[in-house]
């Protein structure tokens, strides 16, 4: 049976009128055809384009044009992009608000962007903030704040990755190779579930929940287990990991996000095995190690995914 | 055979559908209800991520178990062999999951199916004393592959499998010397275009039916494949350009005919993967254009590129919204479903890992054998 003569089934049956099975229908026969998301793709492939010629043009060209000409450039790109936004942009609104425009977000990205890119070159030419640092932390609170203001979440992922730049992260355990390293992954990950769950709480914004989640979990399993591989601290990293991973199962289950289930799983086992298995010689015990773990943690996860099903 | 029915595997992509229109509103909830209660089907399914979890704890059990009975038999020579007995095993381990536990995309059974073929494949290329042969480890991938999507109707399969039929004559000992490149990749392609004639056809046969979705799929790994075997300037990683001229400027016109037959071919068919895959296509020809013709890379070209990409899409949406009824034979730039809106917001989420993040910046001093460091935040382009 198709899923057009499933439609005619259901109008038959009085399930859905006349209208709902002619525009479901048009939808299955592709008489609407939407190129949303092709059109997004490209704007934001256009987008990223843009700000990077840019940015290599006034790299290139600053010593035959001249700093101030590239930086009025830079800076009146950045406050006529920004300045459409707010004239544009709807009230501000605690709850999710839908983009004024096709352009808008683009527009947006754009300025924070170009924002990012006077900065940097502010900073090599000038030197003004005497290092990085100041200069990521400035454009990751303005990104956060224009994220806030104009319910973008590309914004605020770039506000995230620019705020992890800033305390020294990328998204990737190889790099944390120092004790300080590790603690800003730990104060970034917990600031980051702190943001996003005050956010729920006082409904701020509250759709942008996800993405603090989704970050500051990994931030936090990160830098737990790159302490368990590459530090002087092995056993003790190994049980901060343990708690988070079980916090991380615990709350998944409670609240079925099950994405943090997995995640809680799987760094949970994987920094166990690197410690129990990092003294063993023998191959036949290492690979019984797997078969007997890896069998107990499938059949736990089985017993958990039949309990919730497929729709959790 | 696929083990599925397939009228069950519609229902379940119906389901889906029904979810999405009413997220999409153009359903009420009680109507959403009644029509799940008529897509009913009895499998056992799960989310996503537990699927992902079972998936990788599948792989790694059954990996280890096959490695442990190789090392318990002290099998060395006929290695080859206990993987190629293992990936049956592994196959009908899959088949008996599913019909004893009605297992569907559970993880479990998948990774016994993607074992098996891994495992065949490696067995297959060192079967016995023969010695390491990567044609015949090819060979069997892809045969392999295309068994199990034929059999459980995995798509990732069925692309693994297109995608190791293309990869079998860069592995044939026949091409050598200084013109090899260019034999190897127009057997490639013949196979490509083989596939893409054969999928295209099933494709046809189903519509966006089930499996007609699956070989759309597969046409359109083919289609890729075409393309990247084709545009010598992104595949010489897979195989160093001999510089035969003629061929050289055969694909140099190739590289701008495909993504055009493919965005004519996808706007005829309204069919979204060769769409999305054609876009893909021309923006990477115009990327490609000017190292094909030999030009130096000027810091304006991405400006040049990225205005052009805006205006094609600004230009796009007006044209597409000031048609009657807001669209163009049927075409719109609106948005029609909830997904539509979610991929998007999922791509934002990722923006995080994504073109736009800055580098990481390290606190610590370089050491002074590195004769100073480069100290990161890139910038938005990562070119400061």
């Amino acid at each position: 049976m198709t899923t057009l003569e499933r439609l005619e089934a259901w109008r038959d049956a009085g399930v859905i009128s006349d209208a709902q099975h002619a525009s479901l229908s048009a939808i299955v026969r592709r008489d609407r055809f939407s190129l949303y998301v092709e059109l997004n793709a490209i704007l934001y492939i256009g987008v990223i384009a843009l700000v990077t010629g840019i940015g290599w043009t006034a790299r290139d060209y600053s010593a035959a044009v001249g700093d101030t000409v590239i930086l009025l450039t830079l800076t009146l790109l950045m406050v006529a992009s920004f300045g459409y936004c707010f004239v544009k942009a709807p009230p501000y609104s605690n709850l999710e608000t839908e983009s004024p425009s096709f352009g808008f977000d683009y527009v947006l990205y754009f300025a924070c962007l170009v924002l990012l890119a006077t900065l940097a070159f502010v900073e090599t030419r000038f030197e003004l903030f005497e290092g990085w640092e100041a200069h990521l932390l400035i454009a990751s609170v303005v990104f956060g704040a224009a994220a806030y203001r104009f319910d973008n979440r590309f914004v605020l992922s770039l506000a995230l990755s620019t705020l992890a730049g800033y305390l020294g992260l990328t998204i990737g355990f190889d790099t944390l190779d120092s004790e300080r390293l590790r603690l800003a992954g730990f104060l970034y990950g917990a600031f980051l579930l702190g943001v996003g769950v005050l956010s729920k709480r006082i409904a701020v914004k509250a759709h942008f929940l996800d993405v603090y989640l989704q970050v500051g979990a990994n931030a936090l399993l990160l830098a737990a287990i790159s302490g368990v591989v590459g530090s002087d601290a092995e056993w003790e990293y190994l049980l901060v990991l343990l708690v988070l991973s079980a916090a991380a199962i615990a709350l998944g289950i409670r609240f079925k996000r099950f994405a943090f289930v997995a995640y809680g799983t799987v760094f949970g086992y994987a920094g166990l095995s690197i410690r129990l298995i990092d003294g063993l010689n023998d191959a036949m015990l290492i690979l019984l190690y797997f078969v007997a773990t890896a069998s107990l943690v499938a059949f736990a996860l089985v017993r958990l995914a039949r309990r919730f099903g497929r729709d959790a | 055979m696929m083990i599925y029915r397939r009228d069950d595997e519609r229902k379940i992509r119906v389901r889906g559908l029904v979810t999405d229109w009413t997220a999409s509103g153009l359903l009420q909830a009680e109507q959403r209800d009644r029509m799940l209660a008529d897509l009913h089907v009895d499998y056992r399914r799960t989310n996503i991520y537990l699927r992902g979890a079972l998936f990788v704890f599948g792989i790694v059990l059954l990996n280890a178990a096959v490695g442990l009975l190789a090392l318990m038999l002290d099998l060395r020579e006929a290695f080859g062999f206990l993987l190629m007995s293992a990936a049956i095993g592994m196959f009908f381990l899959a088949q008996w999951l599913i019909a004893r536990y009605r297992f569907y995309r559970f993880g479990l059974e998948e990774a016994s199916a993607v074992s098996a073929i891994v495992s065949f494949g490696m067995g297959a290329a060192i079967f016995m004393r023969s010695g390491f042969s990567s044609l015949r480890g090819f060979i069997a991938l892809a045969g392999a592959s295309f068994i199990v999507f034929n059999r459980y109707g995995y798509l990732y399969a069925g692309i693994a499998a297109v995608i190791f039929a293309g990869i079998i004559p860069f592995n044939f000992g026949i091409f050598t010397g200084l013109v090899a490149d260019t034999p190897r990749r127009l057997m490639a392609i013949v196979i490509f275009v083989i596939i893409f004639g054969l999928a295209r056809e099933r494709r046809k046969d189903h519509d966006d039916e089930f499996p007609g979705d699956l070989y759309g799929a597969l046409e359109t790994t083919a289609w890729i494949g075409i393309y990247v075997l084709t545009n010598l300037k992104i595949s010489e990683w897979l195989s160093i350009p001999d510089g035969v001229p003629v061929f050289y400027w055969a694909t140099y016109a190739f590289t701008w005919i495909l993504p055009a037959v493919g965005l004519l071919l996808a706007v005829i068919d309204r069919h979204r993967w060769l769409l999305d895959a054609s876009i893909l296509m021309a923006i990477v020809t115009l990327m490609t254009n000017k190292p094909y013709l030999g030009g130096v890379q000027k810091p304006w070209d991405p400006i040049v590129f990225g205005l052009v990409m805006i205006a094609i899409a600004v230009a796009l949406k007006r044209w597409l919204s000031s048609g009657a009824d807001g669209s163009r034979s049927g075409f719109i730039a609106e948005r029609l479903l909830a997904s539509e809106r979610e991929r998007l917001a999922i791509a934002g989420g990722a923006t995080a890992l994504g073109p736009g993040a800055p580098r990481p910046h390290t606190h610590e001093p370089p050491p002074p054998t590195f004769g100073g460091g480069h100290s990161g935040g890139g910038g938005a382009a990562g070119k400061f």
